[in-house]
């Protein structure tokens, strides 16, 4: 399966960096050596990168999956935490450039099922209590022992077997008790109580009751939405709320999601991927805790029913204010060809706009030759690395180098970037809900999250895309605080820094 | 057509059924089937000797729909004329039509062996294997030859979409509904391919035009049903989405269709606000969704199990467990095991229908023959 990647400013000098995942040698799933090394690359402003993993001390212990940047402690440095086969990890950052292990003190290792660590695939930071420290949501796979997979073919050729063959685990919630320690409240708080097979998870508040809620892409699983109840308990409402199942009501093989507005109505929807045959679905929040499928009517089901996904973003490429979308693509299956299912193991990129009318158009052909070169694409993580106010992404690819989709995108377009900063909510903003309206009275919506698509983290950073607006008539936060701030007249095109003040 | 060497052979010996053959003969041509049935009984009974009359009393009783009356004359008649594709095809197709799948798809084997050039015999292997959900490369293979050998029948046409939409390949799917569509406007298996694939697309008044088309033929037709609320439940028209979301529940049998009725169900009636209702499908579905987990998870176990006594040499416990294991899904790869563990066991007879039962829901592969020509010469050696 593999790997998460980050991208985020360890060092605070305002370009973001990049962290990779890695795994580990078969069957000791150790990092035997430097090559299984995760891997951390400064970002030198100039198009550059350095790798400085083993001066950071970010090198990682064990099978790597996942990554999640937050920062839990509230001293304006992103941390990093690692969701692995074995057992989990937390990196603090010192400040200086380097990371310390504290995992064993924070008490994240992971938690057991049956006495065996269960398998972290992803895990995202989020408040979820709202009381001004990151709590942490671990994504658990399936019960799985090292040399006792069942023997699982098509046409002679041995294939990976199919998920539903193996053990559902639960996922873990835990509290950030605000003193570098975390308890684990995964029971108390109702999220134990579900079984799946989680990949990917995204936060967003979808019935605007001021708290986040959870979403997890299950694996060949009815999806989880984990409604939360007021910072105290989960219910989960997967079926409820239309989210649980494809249109056709199959389970599908859930990757990557997303959790964002992106029709601008400013209820949060949720667009994850899925393998080949199943379509990525886009479940449009309509309120009352409802969502519909929008798969068929966006086109996307046509557009992505011969592709299989993996990390995924909903993210305005072209800024026009609208939010467009964004695939890391490959089979699961390496040896799908020669097997009979008639499918390439690697496949390209994809990216869909957002038509404004409901329906996305595919414009990789036209997004650049990056987009027709296949491979085992995995996770990704969006963020603008060269601050130019277009959003790039970072893509790992199975087995091969990573690659690196720098956005040119030409058009004369406006942009903001914000960088929120908490002070009664968590210092990120993380869970901030911000309502942006141009100077042409379009408004448009977005929050703060670092979990985005398969395993990796995003960028804190809000983009918007204005359009030909000229102007920002208005920003609204609302943090997580329960703090209402209003900016008005901005001026676009630029980064703006906004702390979290009283009115 | 089918009594005319008999017409020939009997007036030739001036015999006094002549003129009661020439009418079955005419009631067969006009289509008058079930007229023809009581003519041709009689003459049965007078020449139990003349196949053709036993072909064509099984081809009446075919043609008005009577498949367990057609399969004994049908069966009778292949056995006399074993070299007839076209006898084989129609006994293959009544057995399959009257719900006996594996021998069907032996006969209509046989049929397209036989000649290989016998259009018919392709297509209705590859209709019962789609619609048995067997997406096999022998169903694919078969209703592409069909094509090849047609390329204006629209049935062929519509299965062969339909085995690519099974299999979630709707692009490759669409092409062929629409050619069969093109070809054949008014049938509703035509129409409904276009339907279910229009809607996919997104392009959702189209599919409702082609959905309401089947559903004056077919009224309780589930998957022109389920088409048609889903389509309205795309329009946001959730009241009038309600009732055919329902009928499709109701009149659904098969999994997939029925899984996809509660689905739409639900969804329907949470956005009408009828909760109650709501939660009352959604545990329908899912005790439906524990059912299948749960027998996945059995057969797993006794999978494995079975492994466990075969690396043993345990051949009585596994074919315990594996017949315990068919008894939740019959799977062609299980059969075969269970028939390789009876050949240990000497249990010839029930190794050969073990190995005949696999070729029928699954390939005929080079393994599976091999494995049948091994227990039949071994089933004749020990004859006494």
């Amino acid at each position: 399966m593999l790997a998460g990647v980050a991208v985020l400013d360890y060092d605070g000098d305002g370009k973001l960096d990049v962290y990779f995942v890695n795994g580990a040698a078969i069957p000791s799933l150790q990092k035997s050596g430097e090559k299984y090394s995760n891997r951390l690359f400064h970002n030198n402003g100039d198009g550059t990168f350095t790798d400085v993993t083993a001066r950071a001390g970010v090198a990682g212990t064990g099978y790597g999956m996942g990554v999640a940047v937050g920062d839990y402690d509230n001293d304006g440095k992103p941390d990093i935490f690692l969701a692995n086969v074995g057992p989990n990890q937390l990196l603090h950052n010192n400040g200086d450039g380097t990371f310390t292990d504290v995992t064993a003190r924070a008490g994240l290792s992971g938690a057991l099922l049956d006495g065996k660590k269960m398998w972290s695939v992803a895990a995202g930071w989020f408040d979820y209590n709202n009381d001004g420290l990151l709590d942490l949501f671990v994504v658990n796979y399936c019960k799985w022992e090292l040399n006792q997979d069942p023997y699982c073919s098509v046409d002679g050729s041995r294939t990976y077997c199919d998920p539903r063959l193996y053990g559902a685990l639960h996922n873990t919630l835990y509290r950030n008790n605000g003193d570098g320690t975390f308890t684990d409240v995964s029971e108390e708080t109702g999220i134990a109580k579900h079984f799946g097979k989680g990949m990917g998870v995204s936060f967003a508040d979808y019935d605007g009751d001021g708290y986040m809620d959870v979403f997890v892409a299950n694996d060949t699983m009815p999806n989880f939405l984990f409604h939360n109840l007021h910072g105290k308990a989960f219910e989960e409402v997967g079926v409820q709320a239309g989210v649980a199942y494809a249109d056709d009501g199959s389970e599908l093989s859930g990757m990557g999601s997303d959790f964002r507005d992106v029709n601008n109505d400013g209820l949060p929807d949720i667009w994850h991927t899925a393998l080949g045959h199943e379509t990525f679905p886009l479940f449009l929040n309509r309120g009352r805790g409802q969502f519909f499928d929008g798969t068929a009517t966006s086109r996307l089901g046509r557009l992505t029913r011969d592709m299989s996904g993996w990390g995924n973003g909903i993210m305005d490429f072209d800024n026009d204010g609208w939010k467009d979308l964004f695939v890391a693509r490959s089979d699961v299956n390496d040896n799908g060809a020669e097997s009979g299912m008639g499918r390439q193991h690697h496949e390209p990129c994809s990216v869909f706009r957002n038509l404004g009318n409901g329906r996305f158009e595919d414009v990789s052909a036209d997004a650049g030759p990056s987009f027709q070169i296949p491979a085992a694409h995995r996770g990704v993580a969006f963020g603008d690395l060269d601050n130019d106010g277009r959003i790039d992404a970072v893509v790992t690819v199975l087995n091969g180098p990573a690659r690196l989709f720098r956005n040119v995108s030409q058009n004369s377009n406006h942009w903001v970037l914000l960088r929120l900063v908490g002070t009664k909510s968590n210092r990120m903003g993380i869970g901030a809900q911000i309502k942006l309206t141009t100077g042409d009275g379009a408004i448009l919506y977005n929050h703060v999250t670092t979990s985005v698509g398969y395993a990796g983290s995003s960028d804190s950073r809000v983009h918007f895309g204005l359009g030909a607006s000229r102007r920002i008539a208005e920003i609204e936060i609302r943090w997580p605080s329960g703090i209402r701030q209003v900016l008005k007249d901005v001026t676009p095109d630029r980064i703006v820094t906004i702390e979290e003040r009283q009115p | 057509m089918i009594l005319l060497p008999l017409l020939a052979l009997l007036a030739a010996q001036a015999n006094p059924d002549l003129e009661s053959l020439r009418t079955a003969q005419q009631l067969m041509d006009g289509g008058r089937w079930a007229d023809a049935i009581p003519v041709l009984t009689k003459l049965v009974d007078k020449h139990p000797e003349a196949p053709a009359l036993t072909y064509g009393l099984g081809r009446c009783y075919f043609e008005v729909e009577d498949y367990p009356a057609a399969v004994p004359s049908l069966r009778e008649a292949a056995q006399r004329i074993p070299a007839s594709a076209e006898v084989h095809f129609f006994l293959g197709s009544a057995l399959g039509l009257g719900g006996n799948f594996g021998e069907a798809i032996r006969e209509l084997r046989a049929a397209m062996d036989l000649d290989p050039e016998f259009e018919p015999a392709y297509r209705a292997f590859g209709m019962f294997r789609v619609e048995r959900a067997q997406y096999l490369p022998d169903a694919l293979a078969a209703l592409e030859t069909a094509v090849r050998l047609d390329p204006q029948d629209a049935r062929a046409l519509y299965w062969l979409g339909e085995f690519h939409r099974g299999l979630g390949e709707l692009t490759k799917a669409r092409p062929y509904f629409d050619r069969a569509y093109r070809l054949d406007p008014e049938s509703p298996l035509a129409q409904l391919g276009v339907g279910q694939v229009s809607l996919n697309d997104g392009d959702v008044d189209q599919a409702l035009v082609h959905f309401d088309a089947v559903l004056k033929q077919a009224p309780g037709l589930a998957a022109a049903l389920l088409g048609r609320a889903r389509a309205l439940y795309y329009k946001g028209q959730f009241e009038q989405a309600l009732a055919p979301a329902r009928a499709a529940w109701e009149d659904s049998h098969e999994f997939e269709e029925r899984r996809a009725s509660g689905w739409i169900l639900v969804r329907i009636y949470r956005a009408l606000g009828r909760d109650a209702e709501a939660q009352a499908s959604e545990k329908k579905l899912k005790d439906m969704e524990t059912t299948v987990a749960g027998e996945l998870v059995r057969l797993r176990q006794l999978s494995e199990e079975a492994a466990r006594y075969e690396a043993e040499g345990r051949f009585d416990r596994v074919a315990e467990l594996l017949e315990a294991s068919l008894k939740i899904r019959e799977r062609d790869d299980s059969l075969a095991r269970l028939g390789d563990a009876y050949l240990k066991l000497g249990r010839l007879g029930d190794a050969e229908r073990c190995y005949v039962r696999a070729s029928e829901i699954g390939a005929l592969t080079d393994a599976l023959q091999q494995r049948l020509l091994r227990v039949r010469e071994l089933t004749a050696q020990h004859k006494p």
